[in-house]
């Protein structure tokens, strides 16, 4: 079968070629945050050009906490509707979060060396965040080695809702211990400590890159489904006769 | 490598967010290609024959 004739006769490609193009447009937008990060957004007085890590760091580090909050959802609605198909967002989740902690660990480490002269430290927020993304990878873990079933769910999700329980204390590490780390400073009672041609474009930044994780998250989640499918084919096709586990159920 | 005032940030500057493209792109381009294989994939198992014969018609 060649391309042109699965083009034509696949209603989904279409689907699939929407939300490409909307995931392409959310990317272009996000590289535009960045390129106004490194050539349009001033200097910092205390830092200098090194800050510009913030447009970058900041936006991963809630993308993180973003997807712990989907995981949360997904985690209620597992227990309460004790569902397979909960799992697959839930594992999307997961997945994206892990991506975006790591990379909110790894920019910090570079802003940490040039500004505190320290790769890595044991501070409060940063062993937080290495906490989370622990967490998010003993999710997958988890995930992978459990069958399927009544208890995978149940245990996914109570640790689905751990991982969401790691988000408030990294947020309030900074004000709870005294850390190298700096005090929040968009979030804030009174406001944002930071001057508006800094914040707003931030905040823009944080907001496009949220939307482009749960793009991430939703597509993700859509070939889990895809791969339950091909799954599910691959076992009628071999012409088992051995009930097949529901779909979800490999997620 | 040096730090504080005086220190030149652009390795750090460009490897942050060298890091940043690596994730988001390579994320993107990851779902769509598996996407793809996997739609592929599956029309090649719902429709057995169809791929037969088109395979027929090729040689």
């Amino acid at each position: 079968m060649t391309d042109s004739q699965y083009d034509s006769t696949n209603d989904p490609k279409s689907g699939d070629r929407r939300n490409f193009i909307f995931g392409a447009l959310l990317l272009l937008l996000v590289c535009g945050t960045w390129i106004y990060a490194l050539t349009i957004a001033p200097s910092e007085e205390h830092q200098g050009e090194v800050y510009r890590i913030l447009y970058l760091h900041v936006p991963a580090a809630f993308s993180a906490f973003f997807a712990a909050f989907v995981m949360l959802i997904f985690s209620i609605q597992g227990l309460a509707r004790k569902s397979e198909r909960s799992l697959i967002m839930q594992k999307a989740a997961a997945e994206v979060g892990l991506l975006f902690t790591l990379l909110t660990l790894a920019t910090g480490s570079i802003w940490g060396k040039p500004t505190w002269n320290t790769w890595w430290t044991w501070d409060a927020r940063l062993t937080t965040t290495f906490i989370l993304a622990l967490l998010y990878a003993g999710y997958l873990v988890l995930h992978a080695g459990l069958s399927p079933g009544r208890q995978r769910i149940t245990v996914c999700s109570v640790l689905g809702i751990i991982i969401f329980a790691d988000v408030p204390i990294i947020y309030k590490s900074v004000t709870w211990w005294r850390t190298l780390h700096q005090p929040p400073s968009i979030l804030r009672r009174g406001g944002s400590t930071m001057h508006p041609e800094i914040l707003w474009p931030l905040l823009v930044g944080l907001f496009i890159l949220l939307l482009f994780s749960f793009w991430m998250m939703r597509q993700r989640a859509r070939n889990l489904r895809l791969l339950d499918e091909l799954e599910m084919a691959t076992f009628n096709d071999s012409g088992n006769s051995e009930t097949p586990t529901s779909p979800g159920e490999r997620a | 490598m040096s730090y504080g005032p005086g220190t030149d940030p652009t390795p750090y500057i460009a490897g942050a967010y060298a890091l940043g493209a690596l994730v988001v792109v390579g994320f993107f381009l990851w779902v769509i290609i598996e996407r793809k294989s996997l739609r592929r994939s599956l029309a090649i198992l719902k429709a057995p024959d169809q791929t037969q014969q088109n395979r027929g018609a090729s040689k």
